[in-house]
């Protein structure tokens, strides 16, 4: 891993070279560098975007999303007829992977888990970029041919619940609406969100219970 | 799917090497954040079109796929996005294999043998 490379960083190739570059690291910087040079990228906009997604953009907002159709069925309603406009209300642009977007509903009897298994295709705006896991091989294989095998090695018990297994493509991105978590309903919206993980959006985990969100928040302290 | 899980538990084993590798970070190098932002930045300006890099990506990533060559979804993944990017501008004509290769030439450092200090002291590996 290379770290602290901001402050020692060159966009106008006359670097004097502290570390080498590894290959693809050479391979990125010339291709920014001609790209700049013919007027089709600009070095502050990729900073923008870099920025957006490693810090702005994230499971937060699918959290929100989850939480306010918990607690507002009209709202649901809307989710479910048009996923990318009620999301957009709250606030989070569609972005070039959220234009088809679908949520999908956990219930008493369905549980939904999202792969892409062609390649890396997620609701970015609602989730931010993939972890690392959902673009290997292993996890993109075994969510199709084991799905409830996948579910076990992620901890999660789905009993004898149905495994709707959705495979997201450019056409349609998936995101999942899990079960509200019983004993929540005194919570307000706020508190509801901090209960919705990125993995129970994906169907690879399940919201915290509030007594988990406790305990986690007071070792966090 | 072309690739194919021998068995349950390594599928297990290797999602929770997966898993392992960084469960939270977004990029595990710098390099992989500017690739990523590069092929938005010309989706968004419309130099390609989000759905043609897509397929040049599946395609990148199922060729490897297809002799065995699994990814982790860690650096090895950015390979394949970058690779699928400089595929894509040489066809479509935007920046071509030759003046890439020239440029990495240009921006590389000089290999050790001609450098007369030899190794940099402060070299550190990927």
């Amino acid at each position: 891993m290379s770290e602290g490379h901001e402050g020692h960083d060159h966009h106008d190739g006359h670097d004097h070279h502290n570390a080498p570059l590894s290959e693809p690291a050479q391979r990125v910087k010339a291709l920014e560098q001609l790209l700049v040079e013919k007027g089709l990228v600009n070095p502050q906009a990729l900073d923008e975007l870099i920025d957006t997604y490693e810090r702005r953009v994230g499971p937060r907002n699918g959290a929100r999303v989850v939480a306010r159709a918990w607690i507002d069925p009209e709202y649901r309603k809307r989710l479910l007829d048009n996923a990318a406009r009620a999301i957009e209300e709250l606030g989070f642009p569609p972005g070039p992977q959220g234009e088809h977007m679908m949520v999908l509903e956990n219930t008493p009897r369905v549980h939904n888990l999202v792969v892409c298994t062609l390649c890396s295709c997620y609701p970015w705006s609602v989730l931010g970029l993939p972890p690392v896991w959902y673009k290997s091989t292993a996890y993109r294989a075994s969510a199709v041919n084991d799905p409830r095998g996948l579910l076990k090695g992620f901890g999660v018990e789905v009993g004898d619940k149905e495994v709707r297994v959705w495979d997201s493509s450019s056409e349609m991105r998936y995101f999942v609406i899990p079960e509200r978590p019983a004993g929540t309903e005194s919570l307000s919206e706020d508190e509801l969100a901090d209960l919705v993980t990125r993995d129970s959006m994906i169907g690879t985990g399940l919201p915290k219970s509030p007594a988990r969100h406790a305990r986690e928040s007071r070792a966090a302290r | 799917m072309s690739a194919k899980i021998a068995t349950h538990k390594t599928a297990e084993d290797l999602i929770a090497a997966a898993r392992a590798i960084a469960p939270e970070a977004v990029f595990s190098e710098p390099w992989e954040a500017r690739a990523f932002a590069v092929a938005v930045a010309l989706s968004e300006t419309g130099q390609l079109q989000w759905a043609e890099f897509q397929q040049s990506l599946i395609d990148e990533i199922g060729a490897a796929e297809k002799t065995g060559r699994t990814t982790s979804g860690g650096a090895d993944y950015y390979r394949h996005w970058l690779g699928a990017l400089t595929r894509l501008l040489n066809a479509k004509g935007i920046v071509g294999g030759a003046e890439l290769e020239a440029r990495i030439a240009d921006v590389g450092p000089p290999p050790p043998s001609q450098n007369p200090h030899g190794q940099d002291p402060h070299g550190r590996h990927k």
